[in-house]
């Protein structure tokens, strides 16, 4: 009898292996959302077209997947919105020359954040226990659309530079500097000289998603990967430059998203508490890479770039958007200077540290 | 639908599977038929209608073909067909040309989408229908055996290019048993690894490289992502006619090989009977020979390698850097027609070195669509790029730690030893095991995201 057995487990042990193998992933899968609350009629309509066992892959957090529909996109965009306007202001770009007056608020999360800024019309107010004048970050806005994506909201605003009198610096200023981010990062290691300078903790696909779960980033000057919140508690940088977004694109939503940016900028400000912080707005993509029916298009990277810009207190957080060096008229990464639509060529970044290099702020002289 | 996507192998596959074998055997290419129409109706819900008008206009015409020989059935319906693939695929490049010539907008630009598989069904009707004329194919075909052969899905979307005499009698019957169903999963999951596994990172190592930009780009760096880009288009299309051919089993079917280590040839006119070799066979039958094949000599054998060549290359793709590179593989062909063949055949190591460093070049020629960005880029190749290095040693170094293990385990595959292996042990236990954790990986990989479309599937 076992002779028989075996000789069938031969002759169909492939087909018997993998009915197995993946029945058992198909059950945990399902377990796992029975057990998450997540077994409905809606779950299983957006989930028709993909294995059970596909949210395995997945953590605790329910995070929403690539397949959500319409409904549950609304439901989560009302959601986003409301605690958009809960937790900023209106903010405008008046007309050249007329002063302009602003709140600018840092998001809330159940995170303890950096003070709120206040500026009186015209004015500069200077930051507490600096000799700095403030910065501000203003926004340029448009009548936003409204969004079938749980991923993503439309702003209706696009943040610039923060305005301040930065100065310009060779590279020695970044001797005491570290660069955090994903492939563009990875891209100014490459080609901006400074990598034998400043530190860089980045690498291909780094994302706040990961980050918030514990995934450590690679130092490209040591090629080792290390746990940011640890390396930051033992190095103390003069500045931090953090551009990081682009691989968020598809997941969570606007206010997780603000969240995670929340948390990492916390630590950032809790384990150097000396450095100037610069945040850095991700690159738009090109035309033909923008789609508008999925959750990769500008006004995603915006709703993105709009959560960083809100951080910038300007005072030891400044935002700086290198949009401007490499986009058209309406925001689109130009074609000639991109393969692949989200990258600029090697030789391109010349432009950016150089607008990396106009933009600093100086330590004040005590 | 993908082949290479969870989607396709856990619903469709596994729905379709059930269905196919639980059907009444008379009734089974009817399900395949309707079965491989939802297949291709998913991914292109507004191009079923053409590839359905296609066939039916095909058989109508065909029955003509078949009993009365009719000439004029046979031009009409290549002319219908060929032209259908003009439109959808060359029009746009044939009317920015004369536009471009004549300095004026003459003609419109239509901007139509490609519809899937467009060029290798095409290709697979008018073998058909010369074959009905030419007496190869005798009457008696129904329309679902017709609509099967064209639509079948592991062969619709990206080849092989096969005859209707190839699967002729396992239309009319054939065996489906579960051991099939288990032998052809097997061979369908060697070509998921292939694809998944080597082609997708070799790909992602070849974009990075493309990333960079041409301007500084330094030689090692430069032959780095043409060895690369060789790979991924080798494993890219090689696992999916290793798919194809594992899904046609697991039907029934004997689909016919389209690559035999093409990688270990020693000449061009060998790597071109080992690469896409359902291809090759097409234009060799339906072009090369009735102009003449190499019957007619010298002069006429360069002038019928010249016209295949062109017409492969413009069935690759309507852009000028397609047509560049199959007239490179005329001229070398030529070459190795006049003289170079022999020395080739006698001296194999040269051989070998001839084809693993040419082919890289002329997969660069394939890839690159922008000829300012083509030109940096051989130039970069062979020392010639002028500006300061950017994309360096330090570039260089760190591809080869991310990819090293992976090109080793390419140039491993290029070789006859893995499949042999394979078809040796595909039997035993242990290799059964290997097929299962090949396939986890790949349904890992899968998840993650990591799913480049098939090159082939422009065509």
């Amino acid at each position: 009898m076992k002779r028989d057995y075996f000789k069938i487990l031969k002759k169909y042990g492939y087909l018997f292996m993998v009915l197995v193998f993946f029945s058992a992933m198909g059950i945990g899968g399902f377990v796992k959302n029975v057990m998450a609350g997540q077994c409905n009629i809606a779950y299983f309509k957006e989930h028709l077209l993909e294995p059970f066992w596909e949210g395995m892959f997945q953590t605790e957090t329910p995070v929403v997947s690539a397949k959500d529909n319409a409904t549950s996109g609304e439901e989560r965009e009302t959601q986003a919105e409301k605690a958009g306007t809960a937790s900023e202001k209106e903010m405008q770009i008046e007309k050249a020359g007329a002063a302009s007056e602003q709140k600018v608020k840092a998001e809330k999360a159940g995170v303890s954040t950096e003070k709120a800024s206040e500026t009186k019309r015209g004015e500069m107010k200077r930051g507490e226990g600096t000799n700095r004048k403030t910065g501000i970050t203003k926004f340029k806005t448009y009548t936003p659309r409204k969004i079938k994506s749980p991923y993503y909201t439309d702003r209706g605003k696009v943040p610039l530079t923060t305005e301040y009198a930065y100065q310009k610096v060779s590279d020695d200023y970044f001797s005491d500097a570290a660069f955090i981010g994903d492939s563009r990062t990875l891209g100014l290691y490459d080609y901006s000289g400074w990598g034998k300078i400043a530190d860089f903790y980045c690498e291909s696909g780094f994302s706040l998603y990961q980050w918030t779960r514990g995934a450590t980033v690679i130092c490209q000057n040591t090629g080792q990967k290390v746990d940011l919140k640890k390396r930051l508690r033992e190095k103390k940088y003069g500045k931090i430059y953090l551009m990081i977004g682009m691989n968020d694109l598809g997941y969570g939503n606007s206010e997780e998203y603000a969240e995670w940016l929340a948390k990492m900028v916390h630590m950032l400000r809790k384990t150097q508490p000396q450095a100037i912080l610069y945040l850095m707005g991700n690159l738009h993509m090109s035309r033909e890479k923008n789609n508008k029916d999925t959750e990769f298009n500008n006004i995603n990277v915006n709703d993105k770039n709009v959560s960083m810009a809100l951080l910038a207190d300007g005072v030891t957080s400044f935002y700086l958007d290198c949009n401007p060096l490499y986009t058209d008229k309406e925001g689109y990464l130009k074609a000639n200077l991109t393969f692949d639509g989200c990258h600029i060529y090697g030789y391109q970044y010349d432009k950016w540290t150089d607008f990396i290099k106009s933009h600093a702020v100086l330590p004040d002289e005590k | 639908m993908v082949f290479s996507s969870n989607c396709f192998i856990f619903r469709f596959l596994l729905l379709f599977m059930v269905v196919y074998l639980l059907t009444p055997k008379k009734y089974r290419n009817g399900v395949l038929l309707l079965g491989s129409l939802l297949f291709y109706g998913i991914g292109e819900p507004h191009f079923i209608w053409i590839l359905m008008g296609s066939v039916a206009i095909n058989y109508v015409l065909s029955l003509r073909i078949v009993r009365k020989k009719s000439r004029v059935a046979l031009i009409t319906t290549l002319v219908f067909d060929f032209l259908i693939l003009f439109l959808f695929k060359y029009w746009d490049f044939g009317a920015e040309n004369i536009n471009r010539l004549v300095q004026q907008e003459f003609l419109p630009l239509l901007h139509l989408a490609l519809p899937l598989g467009i060029s290798f069904y095409t290709f697979q009707m008018a073998s058909f229908q010369i074959d009905c004329y030419k007496g190869k194919i005798e009457q008696g075909f129904s329309f679902v055996d017709f609509a099967t052969y064209i639509c079948m899905f592991p062969q619709l979307v990206a080849g092989p290019i096969v005859k209707y005499q190839e699967i002729a009698p396992e239309l009319k019957n054939r065996e489906c048993t579960i051991k099939n169903v288990e032998q052809g999963f097997q061979l369908f999951t060697v070509g998921l690894g292939l694809k998944v596994l080597l082609a997708n990172p070799m790909g992602t190592l070849w974009n990075a490289i493309q990333t960079a930009g041409t301007v500084g780009l330094s030689g090692r760096v430069a032959w780095l992502g043409a060895f690369a880009y060789s790979f991924q288009i080798y494993f890219d299309f090689w696992g999916y006619s290793v798919m194809a051919a594992g899904l046609g089993k697991m039907i029934g079917f004997r689909i016919p090989a389209n690559f035999q280590n093409p990688y270990i040839s020693k000449s061009m006119s060998e790597f071109w009977r080992r690469w896409h070799i359902t291809l090759g066979r097409w234009f060799k039958e339906y072009v090369y020979i009735p102009l003449g094949g190499n019957r007619r000599g010298n002069k006429r054998t360069i002038f019928n390698l010249f016209v295949v060549w062109t017409l492969t290359g413009l069935w690759h793709g309507a852009s000028w850097n397609f047509v560049l590179w199959g007239f490179s593989f005329f001229l070398l062909l030529a070459i190795e027609k006049i003289f170079l063949g022999s020395i080739l055949e006698k001296h194999s190591l040269l051989g070998h070195l001839y084809v693993i460093l040419v082919i890289p070049v002329t997969w660069v020629v394939f890839g690159i669509t922008d000829f300012k960005i083509l030109v940096q880029y051989l130039s970069s190749m062979f020392g010639m790029n002028g500006s300061n290095v950017l994309v360096g040693q330090e570039q260089f170094i760190r591809y080869l730690g991310t990819y090293g293990a992976l090109l080793g385990f390419c140039v491993l595959f290029s070789t006859p030893i893995p499949m042999r292996i394979y078809k040796r042990f595909s039997e035993h236990f242990f290799m059964k095991i290997i097929l299962v954790v090949v396939l986890g990986f790949s349904v890992y990989e899968m998840l993650q995201g990591s799913n480049n479309p098939f090159l082939y599937f422009r065509f």
